[in-house]
């Protein structure tokens, strides 16, 4: 037989273990959100290594408000042939760019790229002298190819160009076994540089020995089953442009690392559907959305509460009414979509806009509303009631101001709780609200939420770090407009309470 | 009997709530500027009775009334407006019920009803009603705190200037003390007995000593086989208390129940 006081202390530890553990499953997840919203690591492969010392005689500057920080050989190829003409291939940044050399350095940079001279001049790339570029004063989207060493200023920031790359014999990356290798990360790529490798077996590849073959006999790569070179990207092509043929490079994987939300990401708009720019027209339709469901749900909801409360006659009737609303509350939300795809989309010919996002919504939330609104009605203490009541006011005044403003904290939190499922709602608005990332110009048009963003970028495949810098957001958002309210309804206490 | 005016007329009053009757047949009438006591032991209706006065017995769902009252002349049943006879007919209540709002506005709550006034008007207003009271010099330098946070006491004197603030000519007091200490009970029973001058007041309640105290006539009620509330007596209160001549009512004030 257990004692009862032990028995007491046993539950107090479980009671408390178990509050712990839940505290701390949400901190874990709401700390995971927050790091992966805030830092990003992206895995690519490319087909360049890091550089380890650069030789180029001539230097690479890029405008200081682009996110360039380094290019890679063949990028500046493309650029060089007037392939690429905008940044949103390396940077989410919907920049268009223009190419500047010096004269000086034209022929420079042309064998360098392996083109010939009268490739680059004559796609309009734009030639410049040095006098020139001391002179400007505002500057974006521009790349300049300058003198090594000269002065420049401070408008534009250094670009590290990468080179090299790893050629190795195509019999490296032949499938065995039903798998081949076609990248390495670094530390991989450091035991090469190291000579420690002596199979590539050892890295996952075929049963080969791995021969180091010098740069300047790279050709020899192409002839030697199990050969490999640390080469600069121009020896590259222009073996194969001799016709060496088995030449391939292995890709490394390149881990991009950093801020994943950034504020200028918050505040720039979304372009071309998302893919690009930021997010803050989103974030606005979402808010749109929330204000213009409140706007149609409150006076509707608390209405009815009062009605219930105060007015409708204790009977068969409100208890019908009574058990529809909790119905209502218990339906799935995908049928308040299609409910709302057929009743505002299709038949009130709203289509997808934010009315028929907010009008559905509406419906969605107004079982809460009312139901926390009654609550919060039916305690206000009946003495209040009788005692404004008694001194010659209306019911309808009573209700004003009195009842009401002693409700205000219940009504508030049942708005709260709205406010909440309107943001995270998705299967609802999928059907109703539309998707496009403009801002929206008035309640017709079509936009989308932050949620449902969440849901299309997964489902489209774009990239998982949105995803999670745009979960963040919402997070944050809801933690916003909950602190906002609340803190309006204080002010509105405390003002209620003076003169 | 001093030669006052009758301000109140009662005629065959009956009540039922729903199928119960609560009140039968009650005939009096009530003078101006004097308080009457209703006593009377528990559930015999006296609190429903002093709610016909300004019907508050609206209300409540099911109250059907049968008779009449007519204050100066007017039947407050059929002629008056519920609204209209309240502003003439105050109340305060058993338990102390400010708003939870400042004590300038629970004061002002009333007269805002009724018409629209300037800021210096308003002050006026509070501030006699409160003196009527006995609280403006308490909490003239917080007219801004909640109503609320005052003591019961307090809070009553409150509710009591909230009333006094409309201007009406009957307070009607529903056991007004019966929540207060000693001390708060007798700085009210002393503030009636002032307010008289100016207004005439009903009280319930079930302190015969308050009754003698502080009012000029007493009405005794009682329950019957049926539990219907009756008038038993009705008079002078001195006579009431020590020349009873029913009975019933003198076994009451005695104590012989209760």
């Amino acid at each position: 037989m257990i004692n009862r006081n032990t028995a007491n202390d046993i539950w107090i530890i479980v009671i408390k273990l178990l509050s712990f553990l839940t505290i701390f499953l949400l901190a874990l997840i709401l700390g995971y959100l927050i790091f992966k919203g805030l830092y990003s690591s992206k895995q690519t492969s490319r087909t360049v290594l890091n550089t380890i010392e650069s030789n180029l005689d001539f230097e690479v500057y890029s405008s200081k408000n682009s996110s360039i920080k380094e290019l890679d050989w063949f990028t500046l190829q493309k650029m060089g042939m007037g392939e690429i003409k905008n940044l949103r291939l390396l940077t989410k940044e919907n920049v268009s760019f223009e190419l500047y050399i010096e004269e000086s350095q034209i022929s420079k940079f042309a064998s360098y790229l392996n083109l010939s001279e009268a490739q680059l001049r004559s796609h309009s790339i734009k030639l410049v002298n040095p006098q020139e570029i001391t002179n400007y004063q505002k500057e974006s989207g521009k790349i300049l190819i300058t003198k090594k060493g000269e002065k420049i200023p401070n408008l534009f920031k250094k670009v590290k160009v990468s080179d090299d790359v790893l050629v190795v014999n195509n019999s490296v990356i032949q499938t065995f076994d039903n798998k081949r290798i076609t990248k390495l990360d670094e530390k991989q790529i450091e035991k090469l540089r190291n000579n420690e490798i002596s199979n590539w077996s050892q890295l996952n590849g075929p049963d080969l020995n791995a021969l180091y073959i010098p740069e300047n006999q790279i050709n020899e790569v192409g002839s030697i089953e199990g050969s490999y070179s640390f080469a600069k990207a121009i020896s590259f092509e222009k073996a194969g442009n001799l016709g060496i043929t088995n030449l391939e490079t292995l890709k490394v994987v390149h881990i991009i690392k950093g801020i994943n939300l950034t504020l200028k990401y918050i505040i720039s708009p979304a372009e071309e559907s998302g893919k690009f720019g930021g997010i803050i027209t989103i974030i606005a339709n979402t808010i749109f959305l929330v204000i213009l469901t409140i706007i149609i749900a409150g006076p509707l909801g608390i209405g009815a509460a009062i009605f219930l409360v105060e007015y409708a006659k204790k009977g068969k009737w409100t208890q019908f009414i009574r058990t529809g609303i909790d119905l209502l509350a218990g339906v799935p939300s995908i049928i308040f979509g299609l409910f709302g795809l057929i009743a505002f989309v299709n038949f009130l010919d709203f289509s997808f806009s934010l009315i028929s996002g907010s009008l559905t919504m509406s419906l969605m939330v107004l079982p809460t509303i009312i139901k926390t609104s009654e609550e919060a009605l039916k305690s206000v203490d009946k003495e209040l009631i009788s005692g404004s009541r008694a001194l010659g006011a209306t019911k309808i005044e009573t209700i004003w101001k009195v009842v009401l403003p002693s409700s205000s904290k219940g009504i508030l939190s049942g708005i709260i709780l709205s406010i909440g499922r309107t943001v995270g709602e998705t299967a609802a608005l999928i059907f109703t609200l539309g998707s496009s990332t403009d801002l929206a110009k008035n309640i017709f048009s079509s936009s989308r939420s932050l949620s449902m963003h969440i849901y299309l970028i997964i489902t489209e495949g774009l990239a998982i770090n949105d995803a999670f810098s745009s979960a963040l957001l919402l997070i944050v958002l809801v933690l916003i407009i909950n602190i906002s309210t609340r803190k309006i309804m204080e002010k509105g206490q405390k003002k209620n309470e003076r003169q | 009997m001093k030669d006052n005016k009758i301000l109140f007329e009662v005629e065959n009053l009956n009540l039922w709530y729903g199928a119960s009757h609560a009140l039968k047949d009650v005939n009096l009438k009530i003078e101006s500027n004097s308080v009457t006591a209703f006593i009377g032991p528990s559930g015999c209706g006296k609190s429903t009775f002093l709610r016909v006065f300004n019907r508050m017995n609206d209300l409540i769902e099911g109250v059907k009334i049968q008779g009449s009252i007519k204050l100066n002349g007017v039947d407050i049943n059929k002629d008056l407006n519920p609204m209209d006879l309240r502003k003439q007919v105050g109340m305060v209540f058993q338990k102390p019920n400010p708003f939870p709002m400042s004590i300038f506005n629970n004061v002002a709550y009333g007269p805002r009803l009724y018409k629209k006034y300037s800021k210096a008007e308003m002050i006026e207003i509070v501030e006699k009603a409160l003196t009527q009271a006995a609280l403006w010099d308490e909490v003239k330098d917080r007219l801004d705190r909640n109503g609320m946070s005052l003591s019961g006491g307090q809070q009553q004197r409150l509710c009591l200037a909230r009333t006094l603030a409309v201007n009406p000519e009957v307070i009607l007091m529903d056991e007004p003390t019966s929540a207060l200490d000693p001390i708060s009970t007798a700085r009210i029973e002393s503030l009636i007995t002032t307010l008289k001058e100016s207004y005439t007041i009903i009280i319930v309640t079930h302190n015969m000593q308050q009754a003698s105290r502080v009012s000029d006539t007493t009405a005794f009620f009682l329950i019957d086989e049926n539990r219907t509330g009756f008038l038993v007596e009705y008079g002078q209160t001195n006579e009431i208390f020590f020349k009873p001549r029913d009975k019933r009512t003198e076994d009451y004030i005695s104590g012989k129940f209760g």
